[in-house]
């Protein structure tokens, strides 16, 4: 090893940062040459300088201004933390719902599809658009639909029925149970919407002539 | 949604406890590395302080595997540079150069208030010219230097605080050294 590889690493000699085999290489090394040792003790001085400083003190109140601070912290962040948590379980519960009541609203469908008799039974046909869900029933309560997510109509053997998706407005939905009957006079549940809104699914069967 | 409320109230008292803890474990080292940093007590003091409030704002982040002195130390480092930026460069004025007056040359003088015995001014005087060689170093090496020299780190460790590597630790620990000991020795 020649004096400017040496030379590098004395520090990292001196502070055991070396390899086992960098050690010896050194330490070889520095058998030989008196500069690098003269380099050497040097580095041992100034590190030994360091080491021995006295730790500076701080004033007596040091350690309350740090606490002070860190109140004054918390007392902001508190505040701010909160609202945003819960504006942010909010949303989520919220999405949680509509996730939820979504999934009812799809397992119901299928739940009509299956078992859903009379003459002529009833089948669910997809469109077009994927997302929307086509409940045909050849019987006279809910007859096709359009592809025209916007306004549903239905085309029966007779004469036109509302029909109720995932798609239709909530509020042609209130407005077709109101008009029709209260609860009791309409078979199944009347629950909300879910993708309108989402604690209320209303059932095909909800609404019929 | 007031069961989520106290839940995180409660989560951030016991994260205030747990900081509390760890600033009175280490503050007194921090503050002793902020005045090697900066070079006197009022600078020391203010960038302790603003380097725990720091820590205590990005503490959620805080991962528990690194141990806490080194996470600290990078707050402080990002914090020092910071003000550095923000300061206007102070001039440095050698307490030994001559103040040239109308009358001839004068040297500044600055009364001991202590009454100690010899070997106490003796240090105290060797303490101060170290101090002023390390202030008068470029900080990457400063900062080197107290991490390993005065606070004991490993180089990995001083990589850790400082985010660099190992080699780049040794580099600057080593010129960090040299260039000290000619400072020291341009003192003289």
């Amino acid at each position: 090893m020649n004096c400017r590889r040496a030379v590098s690493r004395l520090s990292a000699y001196l502070d055991g940062e070396l390899t086992g085999q960098e050690m010896l290489l050194i330490r070889r090394h520095l058998t030989d040459c008196e500069a690098c040792s003269k380099e050497l003790a040097d580095i041992r001085e100034i590190k030994m300088s360091l080491s021995e400083l006295r730790p500076a003190v701080p004033s007596d109140d040091f350690l309350a201004n740090i606490f002070q601070g860190l109140d004054n912290v918390s007392s902001n962040a508190s505040g701010m933390h909160t609202f945003w948590e819960m504006h942010k379980l909010s949303f989520a519960n919220g999405f949680t719902k509509a996730g939820l009541a979504t999934c009812l609203c799809s397992i119901l469908f299928l739940a009509l599809y299956v078992t859903s008799g009379g003459p002529g039974g009833s089948r669910i046909q997809y469109i077009g658009n994927q997302n929307m869900a086509m409940v045909n029933f050849v019987s006279s309560k809910f007859v096709g639909l359009s592809s025209n997510s916007d306004v549903p109509y239905a085309i029966s053997n007779d004469k036109p029925l509302p029909v109720i998706t995932s798609e239709t407005p909530y509020s042609y939905c209130r407005s077709q149970c109101a008009r029709r009957s209260n609860k009791t006079d309409v078979p199944g549940t009347a629950e909300k919407n879910p993708y309108i809104d989402p604690h209320i699914v209303v059932t095909a069967n909800a609404l019929y002539q | 949604m007031e069961l989520a409320c106290s839940d995180m109230n409660e989560t951030q008292g016991q994260d205030r406890k747990l900081f509390d803890k760890l600033v009175v474990k280490h503050h007194k080292q921090a503050y002793n590395v902020a005045f090697r940093m900066v070079g006197n007590h009022t600078d020391a003091e203010d960038l302790t302080q603003e380097s725990f409030i720091r820590a205590f704002r990005f503490f959620g982040h805080y991962k528990q595997d690194m141990p806490f002195e080194s996470w600290f130390y990078r707050i402080m480092l990002n914090v020092f540079i910071e003000k550095l930026r923000r300061k206007p460069k102070a001039k440095i004025w050698s307490l030994d150069a001559p103040i040239h007056g109308v009358d001839g040359d004068y040297h500044m003088e600055i009364p001991d208030k202590t009454d100690g015995p010899e070997e106490t001014l003796l240090l105290r005087e060797r303490e101060n010219r170290l101090q002023t060689a390390l202030k008068a170093m470029p900080d990457v090496f400063r900062l080197a230097v107290i991490y390993a020299d005065i606070e004991g780190l490993s180089y990995e460790e001083v990589a850790e605080a400082t985010r660099t590597n190992v080699g780049t630790v040794r580099s600057r620990i080593f010129r960090g050294r040299r260039m000290l000991k000619q400072i020291l020795d341009g003192m003289d």
